[in-house]
């Protein structure tokens, strides 16, 4: 499949009063056309702050260096005017909390097809229309009287749905989503998910997902790439990465899920606390928390390395993952 | 035994079962609450008085507000004059009605210059920041340096007699408060998630700060701006006062008092009544404002 999107070393550094922290450290990674790609971590590993790099829309006193290239051309050497034509008609976003990202003032339909006229320069009245198909398209009944509802009369999953049919309804090709279903409650998540599920096998869509929520990245998506502390320390896909984690950090995070088969009496979480961006600790990043620590994970550099098909990890002792997970084997998600 | 399939899976298999929605209009809360403020009917009311006494001046008073007659000076109220005369003859009743019209007619008008001009500046500084916020505020550093009635008669004063003159006064003195107001409404809106999800839409800064900004932080900018024509209006009588308002023989309040302080002791009711007027004015709009700022206060 060809790649859509492909992420070089991307490095976001912000300057603050007490010093320049790089709050994604040499991000790097791909999306195929058609492919959806999860990115997982806690918060504050970066995780946002890469999305809104591919967009263009990190504070002012943040630089981005690296490449990002989008069907080819390099989105981070676009001028602001070439920037602002690719965003919300060759990729777009929804972002995670409906009801502060919707302008309360204004018509819910509006704003969809607000975004077509500006996008696609289609004129008041075909805009309209097409807004009410996309909405019903995104499931929403009653797409007309809905039109002119405002964000204050809708429920939570409603506006969701709003915010998604505002994402495609300019036909992007990749369609980046910030935490999209972690403001509902898990029904409506599941509609959700399902909706983009749907869109993204009938447009062909690239889909970026950012989550804390590994099951919701269980779900959706092909490959996950899991974040810790500004850096990617494994990617590969879901099935690969899931049932046999090569890192760590990953693996913590799926032991620490909660099983509902059996009785547990305490929830095991990894002991410590993510570094702080200003002063990360040397070596590996995750290495004061690692259980398989040893001397020469405290210092140099780690990039990913493959360790399967379509697998990498940065971890170099890999292989402890490997016996644990043979020893204890992760349970599928279901 | 049937069962009853939800109508809605057959074409919506990504709906949720849900009644119809009853779309309200929030608009409509405004035009069926207006009645529930007290002081915005009572101010309504008041201003309503006084518009329609000024505004069917002609069909109130024979007397042209300008029309002299010296056979009748300092009269008395008196079945033929409501109010009496001043000393040059001139009926009071029909000054005071004219004399309204000019002073808020003027008063209104000098709003909306300061109006436009703080809210437009205050927006670029709220939303660009930077060079142009520190532009902006300097400017307005150094308007707030002086007190509002020494730079206005300053400026009138230079500029010279007549309308032309106040209105452009009013305006260089008035706009900081507005740009005050919108900037800091702006600085807030701006990290909104709204604002972020129209740029991600593609959405140009004019577009943003017109289409998205600026109807949800006008509202204390208009609050602002009923108590800013009291403002006006004393402001204007008070250039009539001085002497520096609309030239005679254009009737105006400001004038009439400095004309009938003479006579307190003997025509009292030549310097009182425009006085009364200008209170009855002033607390009809205050009272407006305040209604006004209770109805716009989100719920």
């Amino acid at each position: 499949m060809p790649e859509l999107l492909r992420v070089e070393d991307d490095v976001v550094e912000i300057t603050t009063r007490r010093g320049v922290l790089r709050a994604v450290d040499g991000v790097s990674f791909g999306i195929a056309a058609g492919e959806a790609l999860g990115l997982v971590g806690e918060s504050g590993c970066g995780k946002t702050t890469t999305l809104r790099t591919i967009l263009g829309l990190i504070p002012r006193n943040a630089t981005v260096s690296g490449r990002i290239l989008f069907e080819g051309e390099d989105l981070l050497a676009k001028n602001g005017d070439a920037m602002r034509r690719c965003r919300g008609k060759a990729i777009s976003m929804v972002f995670q909390e409906p009801m502060t990202a919707l302008n309360p003032l204004m018509r819910a339909g509006q704003q969809i097809s607000e975004a077509i006229q500006i996008n696609l320069g289609h004129g008041g009245r075909r805009a309209h229309r097409e807004a009410v198909d996309m909405m019903q398209r995104v499931g929403i009944p009653e797409a007309e009287r809905r039109y002119r509802a405002y964000p204050h009369e809708l429920s939570g999953g409603m506006r969701q749905r709003i915010m998604i049919a505002m994402a495609l309804s300019c036909h992007p090709r990749l369609v980046l989503c910030d935490e999209p279903t972690t403001a509902l409650d898990v029904t409506v998540q599941e509609q959700i998910l399902n909706i983009l599920a749907t869109m993204q096998r009938e447009q062909d869509l690239s889909i970026l997902y950012v989550t804390h929520d590994l099951a919701v990245v269980s779900a959706t998506c092909r490959r996950v790439a899991v974040m810790y502390a500004a850096q990617i320390v494994e990617i590969g896909t879901v099935d690969e990465v899931f049932h046999r984690p090569r890192h760590p950090y990953t693996l913590g995070l799926l032991r620490s899920i909660p099983r509902f088969e059996r009785a547990q009496e305490t929830l095991r979480a990894i002991p410590g606390a993510p570094p702080h961006l200003l002063a990360p600790p040397p070596g590996c990043r995750f290495h004061p928390r690692c259980p398989y620590v040893e001397d020469d994970c405290r210092q140099g550099d780690f990039p990913l390395v493959p360790v399967g098909d379509d697998h990498g990890t940065a971890c170099i002792h890999s292989e402890r993952c490997t016996e644990a997970t043979v020893a204890e084997p992760v349970m599928p998600h279901g | 035994m049937s069962t009853l399939a939800p109508e809605s899976t057959a074409h919506h298999s990504l709906s949720p079962d849900l009644p119809p929605l009853a779309v309200a209009n929030v608009k409509d809360g405004f035009r069926t609450r207006w009645y529930r403020s007290r002081s915005f009917v009572a101010g309504l009311v008041i201003l309503g008085v006084i518009i329609g006494l000024c505004t069917f001046a002609p069909l109130l008073t024979p007397y042209s507000p300008t029309q002299q007659d010296l056979t009748h000076v300092l009269q008395p109220p008196s079945a033929e004059h409501i109010l009496g005369t001043d000393q040059l003859g001139i009926d009071m009743w029909s000054q005071l009605l004219y004399g309204g019209r000019t002073d808020l007619r003027i008063g209104f008008l000098a709003v909306i210059l300061p109006f436009i001009l703080g809210t437009t500046l205050g927006c670029l500084a709220g939303y660009y920041g930077r060079g142009v916020d520190v532009g902006v505020m300097r400017l307005v550093d150094i308007v707030v340096a002086f007190p509002f009635y020494v730079l206005v008669i300053a400026l009138v004063f230079v500029i010279g007699p007549g309308e032309r003159g106040i209105y452009i006064a009013i305006t260089i003195v008035g706009w900081v408060s507005y740009a005050r107001i919108v900037r800091g409404e702006i600085l807030v809106a701006k990290q909104q998630d709204y604002v972020l999800a129209a740029r991600a839409a593609g959405f140009g800064a004019p577009r943003i700060i017109v289409r998205h900004l600026l109807p949800n932080v006008i509202t204390q900018a208009i609050v602002f701006a009923t108590a800013d024509v009291v403002l006006c209006i004393l402001a204007i009588v008070t250039l009539g006062y001085l002497g520096l308002g609309v030239p005679p023989p254009i009737p105006d309040w400001g004038r009439m008092i400095f004309n009938g302080q003479q006579f307190l002791t003997t025509q009292w009711q030549l310097a009182t009544f425009p006085g009364l007027a200008v209170v009855a004015t002033g607390v009809g709009l205050a009272l407006l404002g305040d209604g006004l700022s209770d109805l716009l206060r989100p719920e």
